[in-house]
């Protein structure tokens, strides 16, 4: 039997027992049932339509075929899927909310007990990585369940837990069983942090660097507001008590989206924090533009005055062997750090 | 020889994670531990690192964090009012002998106002702000303070208030530079148009560093251990008590509203064990009256209320008028009087003057 067995209304005239004639149809439009009496056989007045066969009264669709609306013709089911996501865009690492919803087109009514499968992929250059995938693989995310059944409401639910690294994914969907007319279906999302923007240039207050080509990452200067603010007095500040001196030189602060900045372009931790626009970098070496040594008192002194944090950063002794410290960062051997700099937390706290 | 140096150094370390609780521990092998010896704490952390080309170098590592509480510190505050109702706020520091560090830097986190050339005090936004007017404020701030010479001062306004600083001009992370044990320095201040409340001051110690210092990144600030690290760096200060501009007096002026206010402020002193709770009752029952009868304009009665607290306040405490800031330490000591237990002398001082202020707006300190 079909699954969705129905009686198919054959031409002008019914079925009809062998012995009597033929009977008209209902004010329904329906044929009459049970017409017949014992030992008795149906004959029918003409034979059953394409994909349905003469068992009950006339005519059975077969599975998985339907009736169509006038219930004439037997048609395959008409499926059809959307994605809805909540919320639009995620920050890192958090969690969202995929909600497959499949309907029966020919009914509206939503459809239970199909099986969706889903698959999640990221735009490999997105969120500022312009790097994409020249030195690993980028990470999607997680996805759960990979294939789900929809409930009575026609719903099956899945999560995404973004990755650390922002940027653009985007979930394809599509019904496995039975098949939907719009298969396959896709939708994105954008892992980010909202808010931010990047520094406006102004050569009299700061130079902004570390974009530069043969970088990983070319737009590295994205701060919030309340963030470029508490910049804009530092720098004034800096300027104010050197004027003759070279303004702040400005490395990375965070990605155009947020997220984990890998500045080795690996998608792995690089910097801390630098994640959520509050936090830049400051060169403090011995390369161009930097905060020189003799200015390191007064410019920590502006901070603190300002509510800034402000650390200074070394190469790391796992890197060098040479248990550098700040303020001077002077390894073993008396070389100078070339990393040194300050990790500038703008509005006082850590990320 | 190099053995045995080893050994000492390994028995310290053993001794000392004995000894001292762990503030926190999160990957295995991590933690804070506090080294009484030193004063300073031995911090313990993974960090993540790779090299250039990626290969993973992540593991343990070690860093010390030397507070720059290792002072004494006293303030002496003064307050004065000028002939144009300003109030005028001087301050001296003093380093006690027990110090182990010399004494650099001394900052207020205000929410009153100090006199500028331009209102300091006010709503910091993030919108994009006007180059011209930091400057103007940076410029503002420097000149509204008094600063002893060989320190720098400066009043910032944030987002929460109004930050006031003084930093002994320290050069080259010289740790041997800034008041020295024993001694003192005098001539901080500036004037107000705000009638003194109690503050806390933050007091701090010439150290190298006065942040974390690692190589590398360092701690992530996200891990249990880098909480409690930043955590350290947060309370990086010794809190001291002193008279700083609190109550705005209202304009035009109502004694009743300023006696609210000023009131309103003395009940967060309980919180800060500067004041009895059945004291400040005892005095919320005058404030009441004196409130009620310059409402019902009735100027003589509120004026008879403000001096039986007045005369409360001084049988708790001699010679509130005083000024300490030009004392010498020795007066100062000698001068302590007996300690009460109801209010805090520096308590006792501001509601006395904060008190006087009302009466001398309202006609003078005479009785009728
Ligand atoms: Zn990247
Ligand atoms: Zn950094």
């Amino acid at each position: 039997m079909g699954a969705e067995s129905d009686w198919i209304n054959m031409g002008g005239e019914c079925a009809a027992c062998d012995v009597y004639a033929t009977f008209p149809k209902d004010s329904q439009g329906y044929c009459p049932k049970n017409i017949c009496f014992a030992s008795y056989h149906i004959t029918y007045s003409t034979s059953c339509p394409a994909h349905a066969q003469p068992i009950g009264n006339p005519c059975t669709c077969d599975d998985p075929y339907v009736p169509d609306p006038t219930k004439t013709s037997c048609v395959l089911d008409q499926y059809s899927l959307s994605l809805q996501i909540s919320p639009g865009q995620v920050e890192p690492s958090k969690s969202a909310k995929i909600i497959a919803k499949v309907i029966d087109t020919l009914t509206g009514q939503p459809k239970e007990g199909v099986t969706v499968g889903i698959k999640v992929d990221v735009d490999v250059t997105s969120g500022g990585h312009v790097h994409g995938e020249s030195e690993a693989p980028r990470g999607k995310g997680t996805l759960i369940p990979a294939t789900g059944t929809t409930l009575a409401d026609g719903t099956v639910s899945f999560t995404f837990g973004a990755p650390e690294v922002s940027g653009k994914h985007s979930f394809t969907a599509q019904c496995d069983n039975p098949t939907c007319t719009n298969n396959p279906i896709t939708a994105e999302i954008k892992v980010m942090v909202d808010g931010l923007s990047t520094i406006p240039g102004d050569p009299s207050l700061y130079v902004l660097i570390g974009g530069e080509e043969g970088k990983k990452h070319h737009d590295n200067h994205y701060l919030t507001d309340d963030a470029k603010s508490q910049l804009v007095v530092l720098a004034i500040n800096y300027h104010f008590l050197y004027p003759n001196q070279p303004v702040l030189h400005l490395n990375d602060a965070s990605l155009e989206w947020g997220g984990l900045f890998d500045f080795t372009g690996n998608w792995k931790p690089g910097h801390h924090e630098h994640k959520r626009g509050t936090v830049i970098d400051i060169r403090a070496n011995e390369a161009t533009g930097a905060v020189p040594f003799n200015n390191f008192d007064r410019f920590e002194k502006i901070a603190l005055d300002a509510q800034i944090n402000a650390d200074i950063h070394c190469t790391s002794d796992k890197i060098d062997h040479q248990g550098r410290k700040a303020p001077d960062c002077i390894g073993l051997d008396g070389s100078q750090d070339s990393n040194r700099h300050y990790h500038i937390r703008l509005m006082g706290v850590a990320e | 020889m190099k053995t045995a140096i080893l050994y000492t150094t390994l028995l310290t370390v053993v001794l000392a994670f004995l000894v001292m609780p762990s503030l926190a521990a999160a990957v295995p092998g991590e933690g804070i531990v506090f080294d009484s010896a030193s004063g300073n704490y031995n911090i313990t952390y993974w960090e993540e690192v790779s090299d250039d080309t990626g290969h993973d170098l992540s593991g343990l590592s070690k860093a010390t964090f030397e507070p720059a509480t290792k002072i004494d510190p006293v303030i002496s505050s003064s307050i004065k009012m000028d002939e144009n109702k300003q109030m005028v706020y001087r301050y001296k520091l003093s380093n006690g002998m027990k110090s182990k560090q010399m004494l650099v830097r001394f900052v207020f986190d205000l929410t009153g106002n100090i006199n500028a050339s331009r209102p300091l005090l006010k709503p910091i936004s993030g919108t994009p702000p006007d180059k011209q007017s930091i400057l103007a404020d940076l410029i503002a701030g420097v000149q509204a303070l008094d600063t002893p010479s060989g320190w720098d001062g400066a009043a910032v306004p944030n987002f929460s208030g109004l930050r006031i600083s003084w930093s002994y001009l320290r050069t080259n992370f010289d740790i041997t530079q800034g008041v020295k044990p024993g001694a003192s320095q005098s001539g901080f201040g500036f004037s107000s148009q705000d009638l003194p409340g109690i503050g806390i001051a933050q007091l701090q110690g010439n150290v190298k560093v006065y942040g974390l210092q690692f190589s590398g990144e360092g701690v992530d600030p996200g891990s249990d251990i880098g909480k409690q690290a930043l955590q350290l760096v947060k309370n990086n200060f010794v809190p001291h008590s002193a008279a700083v501009p609190t109550i705005a007096v209202p304009t035009p002026f109502d004694p009743a509203v300023l006696l609210e206010r000023i009131q309103t402020h003395m009940h967060t002193w309980i919180g800060m064990k500067l004041l009895d709770a059945t004291f400040s009752s005892q005095l919320d029952s005058y404030f009441q009256s004196a409130i009620s009868a310059y409402r019902l304009n009735q100027p003589q009665v509120g004026k008879k209320q403000i001096q039986t607290m007045l005369a409360l306040i001084n049988k708790e405490h001699t010679d509130l008028g005083r000024d300490e800031e030009h004392e010498s330490d020795k007066t100062h000591e000698k001068n302590d009087d007996r300690k009460s237990v109801l209010i805090d002398r520096l308590a006792a001082r501001v509601l006395d003057f904060d008190l006087k202020y009302v009466t001398k707006r309202m006609g003078g300190d005479k009785d009728d």
